[in-house]
């Protein structure tokens, strides 16, 4: 019987004498494919390798398998808001008026102090708490704990400028027509309805703070039809032509929770993304941050 | 890789991703071809990864560490196409035969089957890690970074494939056999 180094010599010998293969044919596809696969410009990190540093900022027992990257949400850079440029202020305008609404803001990235923190959307300040000192600030606009990678992860986005419409073929990216009237029921029911997924529940009347809002939770199918990552499921064009932002799919079976409310004849809309086989203590963790937002 | 290159293909500049991708596509190739024993298998996996390489670079924070997250991406891609591979053939039953069997354990038929036969076996963590460690020559670390386990795990795997791979070639100090239909 040959001894476990001998194995070893054997295989790495066996995989290096296999042929050499030429992917010209693969690498012709690709670059054909190019001008038609736009790059995710992700406002916060896909994936980024363990980091110890940020573990023994944030106290975490270094027996968590937690990789503090977050890809549960994946949104292309909007304008505006932290980690990307600013939305348009009125700072040297002489003719900005007390009513103005003030710029997009989000706390800054990095670890999240248990507690209250405040944000902008839609020039609608808001306050939210974060229920442990576990919690991470994203550039992007949205908070998460654990890692995308792992099974304990999840994350809360709060988004900028409220998604303008949905995709009724994730998978080509096709946006549904016509586009849903921009207020929290047309929205919340074109979310319900996105192709690929399976509704848990919505749209369903609850409150945020007092105000009456849509929820709709639903999970992606395992028979989506493509990668998850190039399943698109909203977006926004807020500031018309180009798609300033969207969100996809992270993984088959990870569930989406979306809240929509109306402030001020503002949308805003919050969304949650966690993976499969997660524990009640997760959605418990996401609902304490819902429950806690109060709009100023 | 150039992180000149690295940064250009960040902000879409795709003649710099050509470049990139012409360096990295045989060895991805290669990697994708050795987990899933199944070149179609390797082809589709080496475009799904370089595709997510471009999609994906503007996410790359460390630029330095491009070859590491790349190879995460085809890791990745080839654990979404492991999940389509045909089940192996079914297992021949092997009888004796009298026949010497030559000694250079890879100028064997036997023997090669025998080695594919049993890393086919292995499941793709254990490929993976394979791979990896055996074929780009990256230390168990590394493996572990990209594969996005500890490095004890990495560890452990490449033992429990390597044992699994002995079993295998076992049977080959067994008397010579030969195949009955």
């Amino acid at each position: 019987m040959p001894t476990e180094p001998e194995v070893t010599r054997i295989v790495r010998t066996w995989l290096n004498a296999q042929e050499h293969e030429t992917a010209d044919r693969v690498l012709m596809n690709v670059l054909g494919a190019l001008d038609t696969t736009p790059q995710r410009r992700s406002r916060w990190p896909a994936w980024r390798p363990f980091d110890m540093n940020t573990f023994a900022k944030l106290g975490i027992a270094a027996a968590a398998v937690v990789v503090v990257a977050i890809v549960g949400f994946n949104l292309m850079p909007a304008s505006g808001g932290v980690g990307g440029t600013p939305a348009a202020t009125p700072s040297t305008a002489p003719t900005a008026t007390p009513t103005e609404a003030p710029a997009a803001a989000f706390p800054p990235e990095g670890p999240l102090a248990a507690g209250t923190h405040t944000a902008v959307l839609e020039g609608i300040p808001l306050s939210f708490a974060v229920p442990g000192s576990d919690w991470m600030a994203y550039p992007g606009f949205f908070i998460g704990k654990g890692g995308a990678e792992n099974p304990d992860d999840l994350a809360i986005a709060f988004w900028e400028s409220a998604p303008e419409n949905v995709y009724s073929d994730p998978c080509a990216h096709t946006p549904l027509s016509p586009v849903p009237d921009h207020t929290a029921a047309g929205l919340a029911a074109a979310a319900a309805a996105i192709p690929g997924t399976d509704l848990i529940s919505g749209p369903s009347s609850v409150e945020i703070d007092g105000r009456p809002a849509q929820h709709v939770v639903f999970k992606i199918r395992a028979d989506l039809g493509c990668d998850p990552k190039n399943a698109y499921l909203w977006y926004d064009d807020s500031s018309g032509g180009a798609t300033d932002g969207w969100h996809w799919a992270s993984a088959l079976g990870a569930t989406h929770q979306v809240w929509i409310t109306e402030v001020d004849g503002k949308v805003i809309w919050i969304d949650s993304e966690t993976f499969e086989g997660l524990g009640p203590e997760v959605d418990q963790a996401i609902q304490q941050v819902i429950d806690s937002i109060q709009f100023e | 890789m150039d992180t000149d290159l690295v940064i250009r293909a960040q902000q879409g500049d795709t003649a710099a991703f050509a470049a990139i991708a012409s360096a990295v596509a045989d060895r991805f190739l290669g990697v994708a071809r050795r987990i899933l024993r199944d070149f179609d298998l390797a082809e589709d996996a080496t475009q799904q990864a370089l595709l997510a390489v471009w999609q994906d670079l503007p996410q790359l924070r460390d630029p330095t560490r491009f070859e590491a997250w790349s190879h995460r991406l085809l890791v990745r891609a080839c654990y979404a196409e492991g999940r389509k591979e045909r089940r192996w053939a079914p297992n021949l039953r092997l009888l004796p035969v009298d026949e010497p069997v030559p000694d250079d354990d890879l100028s064997s038929v036997v023997d090669r089957d025998l080695i594919e036969r049993g890393f086919r076996r292995l499941s793709i963590d254990h490929r993976v890690v394979v791979v990896l460690h055996l074929y780009l020559d990256l230390p168990l670390g590394r493996v572990a970074d990209i594969v996005g386990v500890p490095t004890g795990t990495a560890h452990s795997r490449l033992h429990h494939a390597m044992r699994a791979m002995r079993a295998a070639l076992d049977a080959d100090s067994r008397p010579p056999v030969r195949e009955v239909s």
